[in-house]
């Protein structure tokens, strides 16, 4: 009877732990969704970040250009992914130095495929959209090798795809 | 060989049942442990939040069979909801609605072993499975590349499979002959989902809000007990004497 006793005791405070744990778990408003994807192209010696200048970058599709500057440079940039379905499939016109210093054009290919996944966190707060399991198809391109680092869109995620040149 | 097997079962329990006719003390224990009635009952609340609310469609069957101071629960219910998303900025507003049918089962501990009427103070524990539909219409606010404005968004899944677990605490208490009533309070945690891909469910019927890790529910039920066996005091031992 009095193991009874202390085992009604001891459920009673677990009880009371975990009402009040849930007691402090009210929904917010915080968003963390993007539709872009961080882009960084590494060197594919030694892995370091690598600069290009990028001319033009299109999805296939949609005639406006997502990025479109002559004299930038860049190593990281985010381009977005197409919220009305699960793949995108850019074509990246860029110019870099080669190990000669010799500057050449490059017209290169990148296919996303991800998971648009909707999601309510609270009525007071609306529907968001976010993007997961990021990945690529492997097609003819002029890039080394692709790697996803994070396969999940978020606001403070940091790189999600690896471009080695 | 599976014929033999169960020919073999059916004559190890008659000979047991003829066995029992001689009492022993020891099938007291497997006396104690016999059921003595079936509890069948409907909550009360949800009944009547779908009649005071017409976007909510509820109804849920408890049934409960006792074995001694432990008691076999099985609830069973249908649930269907439509919620308005609306954050009052006029953005990723619309409208969630799920229907499906979800069952309990678990185990209560009676802590009023004594009452000679068996009514409960008990806790226990439920494991909670959902079968259901559900479907998200809204305006996505948009400003990129691929759209000009809003863009309407429709995405639903059927088939979708929830499970949680569930800690409860209640009362039963007798009113009148086989009639009872009793409330149950549960601690519903460790929702998990599946075959939703592009959905997260907002709503789970018999668990609901998917976002609350932790979520509290709250029956009032009425009960009708019919009795299986009479709960008598445990048969009496023969003596040697006596015979």
């Amino acid at each position: 009877m009095q193991i009874q006793t202390v085992a009604v005791k001891y459920l009673l405070l677990i009880l009371l732990v975990i009402v009040m744990a849930s007691c402090f778990n009210k929904g917010d408003c915080v968003k963390t969704n993007t539709d872009g994807v961080k882009i960084i192209f590494r060197k594919k010696l030694n892995g370091k970040a690598d600069t290009v200048t990028i001319n033009s970058v299109f999805a296939v599709g949609y005639e406006t250009a997502l990025v479109n500057t002559s004299s930038d440079v860049f190593s990281t940039f985010i381009l977005n992914v197409d919220p009305n379905k699960n793949q995108t499939y850019f074509i990246f016109n860029y110019t870099k130095k080669d190990y000669n210093k010799v500057v050449t054009g490059h017209r290169d290919t990148l296919k996303l495929t991800y998971r648009p996944l909707a999601r309510v966190s609270a009525t007071d707060c609306g529907a968001f959209l976010y993007f997961t399991d990021l990945n690529f198809i492997k097609v003819k391109t002029g890039f080394d090798s692709i790697k996803i680092v994070n396969p999940q869109l978020l606001k403070d995620a940091p790189i999600n795809v690896q471009i080695f040149l | 060989m599976c014929r033999y097997f169960f020919s073999l079962l059916t004559a190890i329990i008659c000979f047991n049942a003829v066995g029992q006719k001689k009492a022993d003390p020891a099938d007291t224990l497997m006396y104690k442990y016999l059921p003595t009635g079936l509890r069948i009952g409907t909550d009360v609340l949800s009944l009547i939040k779908s009649n005071a609310d017409a976007t909510v469609k509820l109804w849920e069957v408890n049934a409960d069979l006792d074995f001694n101071r432990y008691y076999l629960a099985v609830d069973y219910g249908s649930w269907a909801k439509q919620m308005t998303i609306d954050n009052a900025t006029k953005n990723n507003n619309g409208d969630y609605q799920n229907s499906g049918k979800y069952f309990r089962v678990g185990v209560d501990i009676n802590f009023l072993l004594k009452d000679p009427d068996k009514n409960m103070f008990f806790m226990g524990f439920r494991l909670g499975q959902a079968s259901f539909d559900h479907a998200l219409n809204y305006s996505l606010a948009y400003t990129g590349p691929y759209a000009v404005g809003p863009i309407p968004m429709k995405v639903s899944a059927s088939g979708v499979t929830a499970s949680w677990t569930e800690i409860t605490t209640g009362l039963r208490v007798k009113i009148w002959s086989g009639f009872w009533m009793g409330c149950t309070a549960r601690l519903k945690f460790s929702p998990s989902y599946k075959n939703s891909p592009n959905l997260v469910p907002y709503d789970i019927p018999g668990y609901g809000l998917f976002e609350q890790s932790t979520y509290w529910g709250f029956n009032y039920q009425m009960f009708w007990r019919f009795p299986v066996r009479q709960l008598k005091g445990r048969p009496k031992v023969i003596s040697d004497k006596a015979k």
